[in-house]
């Protein structure tokens, strides 16, 4: 069975869901302590959201200098597949495996809805479970989740394929282009501002469109993903 | 003991919607004649020997600024000089007239004669060193109007 491991820093605040979606996914799920360099064999890495070492500086900033995020660093740039979430995402965009930053919401408030999202590329190691161009229904909470990156890396994002989500039906934090989540040019590495760990169940999401995700990285590494999970619909 | 002191500013092509934020709250304290308002943070290096320009330079560009969007500028401040807890009240210098204003009053009006922030203290008078390509701070174009623009998709 994959293991897959959820990075806990001081100030994470969805940890637990990342945690229990990889359960519901199929796969075992590991937890990872931000102070320990050890990544303990994971097949896989999430960042979770929420709101490491308090956001000081910025979001992000410090986290990326934590003994499991120098390991991540390393093992991403050898292959491991890793997910950045929201607060996981700063902190991929911080630590440079992925371009760009995230900055203040545009209009200053705090954004907390569902959200719909366009799939733009499925050939990562996290979005193969989707269809190109399928909408999906996912929960978006950030203060800020405002992409921005210089004009020659945008156009070299849009060129060479490398934005994953976009948003649909409303821009909730005034990202440029509309992007939500990117991809490292190898497709392991994928960040993205929404919730996919907050989709998982009829119960508490607004979907389970976020399920997707983490299927999408078990049939990456080879493992078969169980019936239960497979019709995440 | 000498401090380095590191300004960082978001670069001027980056919104800055917190600054916009404050030079749309100016307009309530009577001050009509600001076109742009745009906030950094500044970051005070208290070395234990001699203060290290480069390795402050290599830790704001590694850690206290982001490059993707923000420039900084590094430089040494004469620390000795400088009165140590009593010189911050006197950089910030609100206005110190008035103390027996009542609490809940109409917006006060600043005389329009009457400096907003008081002079710096010349004896903290620093030799600033801006990083390698980060433009001047007077360089700074005012940034686009956004107001009521974008933003909430709800």
């Amino acid at each position: 069975m994959s293991r897959i491991g959820v990075v806990t820093f001081p100030g994470s605040l969805d940890d637990r869901d990342a945690l229990r979606a990889i359960r519901l996914s199929g796969a075992e799920p590991v937890a990872l302590w931000h102070d320990d360099a050890d990544l303990h064999g994971v097949d896989a890495v999430v960042l979770p959201g929420g709101f490491s070492y308090g956001d000081y500086l910025r979001c992000g900033a410090i986290a990326r200098f934590s003994p499991a995020m120098l390991s991540i660093v390393d093992a991403a740039n050898a292959g491991l597949p890793v997910l950045g979430i929201c607060n996981g995402f700063q902190i991929l965009c911080e630590a440079h495996l992925l371009p760009g930053a995230l900055t203040r919401n545009e209009h200053l408030h705090f954004r907390n809805r569902d959200q719909w999202l366009r799939v733009e590329q499925t050939d990562t190691a996290w979005t193969s479970a989707y269809q190109p161009g399928e909408e999906i229904l996912i929960p978006v909470k950030n203060g800020e989740g405002c992409y921005v990156a210089d004009p020659a890396t945008l156009e070299m994002l849009e060129t060479t394929g490398r934005v994953v989500f976009r948003y649909l039906r409303g821009n909730p934090n005034g990202s440029q282009h509309d992007i939500a989540g990117v991809r490292n040019a190898a497709g392991n590495v994928v960040g993205l501002m929404p919730h996919p760990e907050h989709a998982v169940e009829a119960l508490t999401g607004p979907s389970t469109d976020g399920l997707g995700i983490f299927t999408a990285v078990l049939a990456h590494l080879g493992t078969a993903v169980p019936a239960a999970s497979r019709d995440r619909r | 003991m000498a401090r380095v002191v590191v300004d960082v500013m978001l670069k001027p092509e980056i919104l800055d919607p917190a600054g916009q934020a404050v030079a749309g709250a100016l307009p309530r304290l009577g001050v009509t004649d600001v076109a742009s308002v745009r906030i950094g943070k500044r970051v005070e290096i208290e070395f234990t020997g001699e203060p290290d320009l480069a390795k402050a330079r290599q830790l704001a560009d590694a850690l206290l600024a982001n490059p993707v969007i923000e420039d900084f500028t590094v430089r040494v401040e004469e620390a000795g000089r400088a009165a140590p807890a009593g010189a911050i009240d006197a950089i910030s210098g609100v206005d110190p007239v008035e103390p027996d204003v009542p609490a809940v009053v109409a917006p006060r009006r600043l005389d329009p004669g009457t400096p907003l922030v008081a002079a710096r203290p010349v004896e903290a008078a620093a030799v600033a060193e801006p990083a390698d390509g980060a433009a001047p701070a007077d360089a700074v174009p005012p940034a686009a109007p956004a107001e009521g623009e974008g933003g909430d998709g709800q």
